[in-house]
């Protein structure tokens, strides 16, 4: 059972979170402040985090920057009420995975929950960097396609060839039809296979953050930003990026991406 | 027993959006209702007493929460004036009559509440 905790000083709300999301099947723990809550997410070890924003103590930004202090891959959703408004964009930048006005419509708080929850197990999945020839064979062991119709033998031919060159790929298809299993298999047998392969998932981050991923930045580039941060890109080099859920990220960042690609 | 029960009294919560979020359960219904009992009449004296000092910043936390409050548990015709409350209580000439419509509506809201527990 996935495990959410809800940290808020106001009793009602926690309640609140804790009846609805308990009826979606998930097991809900509650924190009344920031300090508690820090405990129980060293021992609880949770999925997800809600946190509200004004909390006597430790408030939801500091939760925020203990959890990456700690290197928990915690997806943390920040709670906020009325006139946050400044305060949100901060949150957002620290790195919640997003922010929910209070009271928050039922259907909004549970598909938020069931995303970040989904993007948090996703980018677990994953390994974000590869380079090793050794690490490149257990990759292409583990990430076999089956497959002897004609169509899928057209595939394989095409991977055979994007493989052996420097190309910009567009992989379309259904979920679970196994477009990251193709890009794994278009790195690991080119001329890319001793390079790193980078993977973003784009729509588990916001736009800020995703370009701030995708380009990296420089020290004091905007408020929080106290060192250098090298972006996927770069990281990449002359490997593969591979951008997970494209079709997500917002115009403006797409423009941006053009500019690259 | 249901809000609709009490058409012709507007100020009375509208228990619409607690419900749909509880899934209609009236257990969980009733125990969010009694959090609101507790916690609710002390935080609208709590503002009462900020204006009456007129301390501001007391009044734009206590009415910060108050309105996350009245709005999850459905009374939602004060809020706007918490709102004012929250952005300009030091530029309000009406802030007295104001808290004394708010703390009307709560008191009536509580008497709903309690006849439903």
């Amino acid at each position: 059972m996935e495990k959410i905790l809800v940290i808020d000083d106001d009793k009602l709300v926690r309640k609140v979170f804790k009846l609805t999301l308990s009826k979606e099947g998930y097991d809900v723990l509650e924190a009344e402040d920031g300090r508690q809550g820090l405990q129980l997410i060293k021992t609880e070890n949770p999925d997800l985090v809600l946190t509200d924003f004004q909390m006597p103590g430790i408030n939801g930004l500091e939760v925020i920057a203990e959890i990456t202090r700690l290197k928990l891959n915690i997806p943390v959703i920040m709670l906020t009420g009325y006139g946050d408004v400044s305060l949100t964009i901060k949150s957002i930048q620290k790195g919640a995975f997003e922010f929910l006005e209070k009271p928050t419509k039922p259907e909004v708080l549970k598909s938020t929950v069931r995303k970040a929850l989904d993007s948090a197990q996703t980018s677990r999945n994953l390994p974000e960097v590869i380079t090793s020839e050794e690490e490149a064979d257990k990759e292409l062991d583990n990430n076999f396609l089956v497959g002897r119709t004609p169509r899928m033998k057209e595939i394989f031919k095409n991977i055979g060839m994007i493989s052996m060159n420097k190309v910009n790929v567009l992989i379309e298809g259904e979920t679970g039809t196994g477009k990251e299993l193709i890009a794994r298999l278009v790195h690991f047998s080119g001329i890319t296979r001793d390079k790193p392969l980078v993977v973003v998932n784009c729509s588990a981050l916001t736009e800020t953050l995703l370009e701030s991923e995708l380009f990296g930045h420089v020290k004091g580039s905007f408020t929080d930003s106290i060192r250098d941060k090298k972006g996927k890109f770069e990281l990449a080099g002359d490997g593969t990026i591979f951008l997970d859920e494209i079709s997500e990220i917002s115009l403006n960042t797409q423009v941006k991406l053009l500019r690259v690609i | 027993m249901s809000s609709k029960n009490f058409s012709g009294f507007p100020d009375l919560p509208d228990l619409t959006f607690l419900r749909e979020m509880l899934g209609n359960d009236e257990e969980s219904l009733k125990e969010v209702v009694s959090i609101f009992l507790e916690d609710g009449p002390p935080m609208v004296k709590s503002l009462e007493e900020s204006v009456r000092l007129k301390d501001y910043d007391m009044i734009k936390r206590t009415s910060h929460t108050l309105i996350t409050e009245l709005s999850t548990v459905g009374i939602t015709s004060v809020v706007p004036d918490l709102k004012r409350m929250n952005k300009s209580a030091k530029d309000m000439t009406d802030i007295e009559e104001v808290m004394q419509r708010i703390t009307d509506v709560v008191d009536k809201s509580v008497l709903f509440f309690k006849s439903m527990m």
